[in-house]
């Protein structure tokens, strides 16, 4: 019951972009099968190529799901292009007990002149079924599928939605032993990736290993409990769904512009307050979630003794949304301008913002003529920093939101 | 796993060979009638070629027109058979990159499609033979073994070419080039002559043996047509084992 079904071990795959010389490797690679000293392992690249996968081991018990994710272009279909045999391997080796189902593309196969019916037959002898186990699943592939109504109506008639009720259902029923799915629900309405969930639920609990690839975190940590993150051909992260749906989202989701200069503005009647840096720091070393920072702005400046405000601004990492900010100075705490040298300081108690990346911009305003006279963010690179928090299921689901700030609730 | 491969074969190339004829015939308006027409053309054509005297071809042992008929049905099983697996193969192409299944039920639902066709035509044959007064021979049916040769032995060179032209798509024009030559130099719409070429040419004996059978009710050339069934046989073997170990290859290459 606990032998794995599934044991890939240091597979690897070499790809190369350039049509001429994807056609002409192919040929050698088919030629080179029939050399009389042909190695099994190429761990080398030829010009252009790259690792689609590289270096990737795992293994899978009964009743165990993994999800893949990463970005595109990870190497994810095709890896699962490699253990259901439709491409080779340059080097590793793939083992798989018992029948394998593969849902690599809903619907692959579909003749759209053919009614649903016809194609069911159709695509269950593809995926292995004779006709008399057809006949028995018939009825209960229409009735998961929904497809009462339109089962004989030609496929090319279907909504995208239907056909993949409709290839979904066939791969469903067939009981495959492994069962690999790529990125195929997206097109489903709720209700049916619902089904969907649920029988994947169920076809696990009832001793299959899944595959999962998807971009739809939500799914994955629903049905896997364990996770990888591919990127560019190797296994990023590997561990519970949980981190790695997390671990994901903190290093992919926020990718940080730096389009600017880092220079200061030079010191002079023109420029006469300039803002050298603004930092933003923790006394734990770490930002953290709902845990204090304390910001601190260093200045120089030629004027002396003006009375001002100041403030800040926190923005997404990639500078396109401000959360938030506020100013100092209007209320009971007054500010002055030091010549020479100085430091503006405040603390946020408690901080708000969920784990991601932000920016911090800051400007001092002159509390006579309300103008700014020294900014800080806009024209030169802001302050980038990071808030971190463990690995959890509040955190990832703030992170499939996409939400930027957690607010305090008094939960009844 | 080896009957296992043959059930698959048998129940899905089935099923692929009636998809295929469904899906040809649902839009179409005269059915079947385009298997009729292509050998239908030729036969008129070259009939009245011959009749003008446009074209001079020595005496042939039964009418021209039957003579000519039989030949191009006869040559338009080799020729499909030729073209069968890389034409199955490309048009089902996105399969190969999605689904993994035997590939070879592709080629049978081809070749069952091959021999229907055959088989429709023959009742072309039949009353244009009775018109013109060429009695039934007896050896008839057994044309079958000349049609099944035409048919392996087209299978097996087209087969030994699928992996390279899945990838390189001069390999189809070359083919499309070479069965237009290869009809000519194929005794086909003339009686045999003893030039080099068609001396050469392995699809002669084939064919006229078929074509001996058919409507003359000879064995004509049997040496002949046993050598070369019989390298029909390994080529096909030796094809198969290629496009096995190729196809990986081939699907990798095609879809990145």
């Amino acid at each position: 019951m606990n032998s794995p079904l599934v044991r890939v071990r240091h597979l690897a795959k070499r790809y190369t972009r350039d049509l001429n010389l994807a056609l002409r490797y192919g040929v050698q690679d088919i030629l080179s099968e029939f050399a009389p000293h042909h190695p099994n392992e190429c761990r080398s690249l030829r010009p252009h190529e790259f690792w689609a996968i590289k270096d990737v081991s795992f293994e899978l018990r009964r009743g165990e799901a993994l999800g893949i994710i990463g970005p595109n272009g990870a190497g994810k279909s095709t890896l699962l292009k490699l253990m259901n045999g439709l491409i080779k391997p340059d080097a590793g080796q793939i083992e798989l007990w018992g029948r394998v189902g593969a849902l690599i593309e809903l619907g692959a196969g579909f003749a759209p002149v053919l009614t649903g019916r016809e194609n069911i037959y159709i695509n269950a002898s593809l995926l292995g079924l004779s006709r008399q186990e057809t006949d028995a699943l018939l009825a209960p592939i229409i009735d998961f599928a929904e497809l009462q109504d339109a089962i004989d109506t030609p496929v090319q008639y279907y909504s995208s939605g239907m056909r993949l009720r409709l290839g979904y259902a066939i791969a469903a029923h067939l009981h495959p032993d492994i069962l690999l799915v790529d990125e195929v629900l997206a097109v489903g309405d709720l209700a049916f990736r619902n089904k969907c969930l649920q029988h994947m639920q169920r076809y696990l609990s009832h001793g299959g290993a899944l595959v999962l690839v998807s971009h739809d975190l939500h799914l994955v940590q629903a049905v896997c409990q364990r996770a990888l993150l591919l990127d560019q051909g190797h296994i990023a992260a590997a561990g519970s769904a949980v981190e790695i749906v997390n671990h994901y989202f903190a290093h992919y989701r926020q990718q940080i512009t730096q389009p600017k200069s880092s220079t200061s503005p030079v010191l002079n009647h023109g420029n006469p307050v300039v803002i050298d840096r603004v930092s933003i720091e923790s006394e734990q070393g770490m930002i953290s979630t709902r845990k204090p920072v304390h910001i601190t702005l260093q200045y120089r400046s030629l004027l002396k003794d003006i009375p001002i405000f100041w403030g800040f601004s926190i923005w997404t990492g990639d500078q396109s949304v401000c959360i938030t900010g506020n100013g100092g100075g209007m209320e009971e705490k007054r500010y002055t301008l030091k010549q020479g040298e100085g430091a503006l300081r405040c603390t946020i108690p408690h901080l708000p913002l969920v784990a991601g990346h932000y920016a911090l911009r800051a400007q001092i305003i002159d509390a006579t003529t309300m103008s700014p006279i020294a900014r800080y963010g806009w024209e030169n690179v802001p302050t980038l920093f990071t808030v971190n928090s463990p690995p959890g299921v509040l955190n990832n689901i703030h992170a499939m939101l996409g939400s930027l700030v957690e607010i305090e609730t008094i939960w009844h | 796993m080896k009957a296992d491969l043959r059930v698959a074969v048998r129940e899905l190339g089935w099923r692929l060979f009636v998809r295929n004829l469904h899906a040809q015939y649902r839009q179409s308006f005269l059915g079947l009638f385009w298997g009729l027409a292509p050998p239908l053309a030729t036969t008129i054509l070259w009939t009245y070629l011959h009749a003008f005297e446009i074209i001079r071809v020595n005496e042939t042992s039964t009418p021209y027109p039957v003579f000519v008929l039989s030949g191009t049905l006869l040559w338009q099983v080799f020729a499909d058979a030729l073209r069968n697996p890389l034409r199955q193969l490309s048009t089902s192409a996105y399969l190969l990159s999605k689904i993994s299944f035997p590939t070879e039920a592709l080629l049978v639902a081809g070749l069952a499609q091959v021999a229907l066709d055959f088989c429709i035509r023959v009742f072309l044959l039949v009353p244009i033979m009775l018109w013109f007064q060429v009695p039934l021979p007896i050896t008839m049916p057994l044309a079958v073994i000349g049609v099944g040769a035409l048919a392996l032995f087209g299978t097996s060179l087209g087969l030994l070419l699928t992996p390279m032209g899945l990838l390189y798509r001069d390999v189809q024009r070359i083919l499309d080039m070479g069965v237009l030559f290869w009809f000519f130099i194929t005794p086909v719409i003339y009686p045999a002559s003893d030039t080099m070429l068609t001396r050469l040419n392995p699809v002669s004996p084939l064919l006229q043996t078929a074509r001996g059978l058919l409507v003359a009710g000879e064995f004509v050339h049997p040496v002949l047509f046993l050598t070369v069934l019989l390298f029909s046989v390994l080529l096909t073997i030796i094809s198969w084992v290629i496009y096995r170990v190729a196809l990986p290859h081939v699907v990798e290459r095609m879809s990145p």
